[in-house]
């Protein structure tokens, strides 16, 4: 090829890529005015996280000084006329009442010891918090070589340490904190207490509830595609092991979404304490934001609802002769009731339900589509993510669209407030009922057909 | 010559957030959506851009510093997302416009668009991405050098191999 011939078709190449780049971004029309909104919107979001955690980072050092000086203060002034009583048993801070005394003061006696998550007994122990730190990051977590900060001493005998993020050509981001690891020191060596990060706020379970099988798990939350990898673990468990793993859907984005989930033991643990594990890890980064909170193990779930603000809904199954069957579910009120039973009907029975016999017409897959309700004048529209048909193929055959339809129907029209319901895939009416082979319609509540 | 940029920037005044949105939203999530597919995701990407530039003590209101910031994070941004590989596909039809030609012509026409468009996308990463900036904002090789951290002679070299890749990966589909 000479070199006219070679300028010639790179001239031809370049004038059909401008051809090409010039229809596609003529194709291409942003919505301005909704993008300047999610901008401002998640602008603020991120000024509310950074005030947030730079409150919290003042209110330990306020709370660490304020333990410093009840220490001092008895000390200086010990007249031998104190009587101390204890109230609490298992509070990290106790109250302690002066009776002799025409005055009363309020000073700390030895708080219980945190549930230690990191390193277990037959493990090396750590007399720096550092060393213990990067272990628990490493060995429990499983992040290779994590970036942290130094150690931040707080209350007596205990403080707390970064793990930042890393960029892409693996530069450390002082300023982006996946996860904070709370320390404790113990006569052995300093221990891991728990872990937490912005992205994930665990409400449940609390740190040493006592789990049993399912582990209940409530919060809101962030993560790549919305998801949150949960994993429980024995007393003395690292990456890799597991008593039960599950998968939770939060938020995708900048704002914090409410999730609840459960999550079946594989088997029965061993010990009398161990911890759950909460991260967003994609497996794709080199370090994900990670919560970790300790748990001690009973033979049944705790007793009692542990959703503060939830509510009983039912969510409907089928069983192989098709029958419908519902079965309750808490969720929080704030989310939404529709949008909770909806959520949960994607997310598929728990394992002791598909025990029963009891399973869902949607594949697995369906629990990370994102789905929108809307409820007007008692029409409720349900829209469902585009990919809906795409993880959840076999829905169309025949019979999967009928148990579909029986079991969607069961769990939107269970509320009064619904009459009527509207389903869309990726906003189209058609997009819905043309993946179940059926002309799109207005379901009416008092005759829904499948 | 005047850029995609200058031309949306029009004669408009003021840097604050609503005028550098006003300026460069746009062009940017074309920008982006010759290197990945989904435009939902294109916006998203410039969203990004835009939120990390306002969290930062960055030059933001600096107007000659900040199209070059926005362009770069957004092609950082789009890089991170081919790598992961994991795209959840959107309803383009919305955002799609559409015209009054024919059907047939119209597959046509997409089917080439669609070929180039594709070969583009799997040059390498800076070789695509200095060829979208070349061939949709008209930038020089100065300005792709500021925009991408390189020089402005790995530009030139980036367009004339990434030209070339193109061509042979055209060649290979006739």
């Amino acid at each position: 090829m000479t070199d006219d011939t070679g300028r010639q078709h790179l001239d031809e190449t370049e004038a059909r890529l401008r051809g090409a780049i010039a229809t596609r971004t003529g194709q291409v029309q942003p919505d301005g005015a909704a993008g300047l909104r999610a901008i401002e919107q998640r602008a603020h979001a991120a000024r509310r996280n950074r005030r947030l955690r730079r409150g919290l980072e003042g209110a330990l050092a306020v709370a660490a000084a304020l333990v410093l000086v009840a220490i001092a203060v008895p000390a200086l002034r010990d007249d031998g006329r104190e009587q101390v009583t204890t109230t609490g048993q298992d509070a990290s801070s106790s109250t302690t009442t002066t009776t002799a005394a025409t005055s009363s003061t309020t000073v700390p006696v030895e708080p219980a010891p945190p549930l230690a998550v990191w390193p277990p007994p037959d493990h090396v122990q750590y007399a720096d918090p550092s060393n213990a730190a990067r272990a628990f990051v490493e060995e429990y977590v499983g992040f290779p070589n994590p970036p942290m900060s130094d150690f931040r001493p707080g209350p007596p005998m205990s403080g707390e340490i970064d793990v930042y993020l890393r960029g892409e050509n693996g530069a450390v981001l002082e300023d982006h904190v996946s996860s904070t690891i709370a320390l404790h020191q113990t006569p052995a060596g300093w221990t891991v207490a728990g872990a937490r990060t912005d992205d994930i706020v665990v409400d449940n379970p609390a740190p040493a509830m006592v789990v049993g099988s399912p582990v209940v798990f409530d919060g809101k939350a962030r993560g790549y595609e919305g998801t949150i990898i949960v994993n429980v673990r024995d007393g003395g468990m690292g990456a890799g092991e597991t008593l039960g793993q599950g998968i939770g859907i939060a938020g995708c984005c900048d704002e914090l979404l409410p999730f609840h989930f459960e999550v079946a033991l594989d088997r029965p643990p061993s010990q009398a304490t161990g911890s759950v594990l909460l991260n967003t890890d994609s497996g794709l980064d080199p370090v994900a934001s990670f919560a970790v909170v300790p748990v001690r193990f009973g033979p049944t779930p705790t007793s009692g609802p542990q959703v503060t603000d939830g509510t009983t809904v039912n969510v409907a199954w089928t069983r192989a002769s098709g029958e419908v069957v519902t079965r309750a579910r808490t969720v929080r009120i704030s989310t939404g009731v529709l949008r909770g039973a909806l959520q949960q009907l994607l997310s598929g029975p728990s394992s002791v339900e598909r025990g029963d016999g009891l399973f869902s017409a949607l594949a697995n897959g369906a629990a990370a589509v994102p789905f929108d309700v809307v409820i007007t004048d008692g029409k409720a529209v349900v829209d469902f993510g585009a990919e809906l048909p795409r993880v959840s193929p076999g829905t169309s055959s025949s019979e999967a669209s009928q148990r579909f339809l029986r079991q969607l129907h069961a769990t939107v029209f269970q509320f009064p407030t619904v009459t009527s319901a509207e389903y869309r895939i990726g906003g189209s009416c058609n997009a819905f009922w043309s993946w179940l082979q059926r002309p799109c319609t207005t379901v009416d509540k008092k005759n829904p057909g499948t | 010559m005047m850029t995609v940029m200058e031309a949306e920037a029009g004669t408009g005044g003021g840097s604050d957030l609503a005028a550098l949105h006003r300026r460069h939203y746009s062009s940017l999530v074309r920008l982006a959506s010759v290197l990945v597919d989904d435009v939902g995701t294109c916006e998203e990407l410039v969203q990004d851009a835009f939120v990390a530039a306002l969290g930062r003590d960055h030059p933001w209101r600096d107007e000659t510093k900040a199209p070059a910031y926005l362009r770069s994070a957004v092609l950082n941004g789009a890089r991170t997302h081919l790598r992961r590989r994991v795209v959840r596909q959107r309803p383009q039809a919305l955002q799609v416009a559409h015209d009054d030609r024919s059907p047939e012509a119209d597959a046509v026409t997409r089917d080439e668009h669609r070929v180039v468009l594709d070969a583009l996308r799997s040059l390498p990463e800076r070789q695509r991405e200095v060829l979208a900036l070349r061939y949709y904002l008209d930038l020089s090789e100065a300005e792709i050098a500021e925009t991408l951290g390189i020089a402005a002679g790995t530009v030139k070299t980036h367009a004339q191999r990434g030209l070339t890749a193109l061509h042979a990966s055209l060649e290979d589909q006739r």
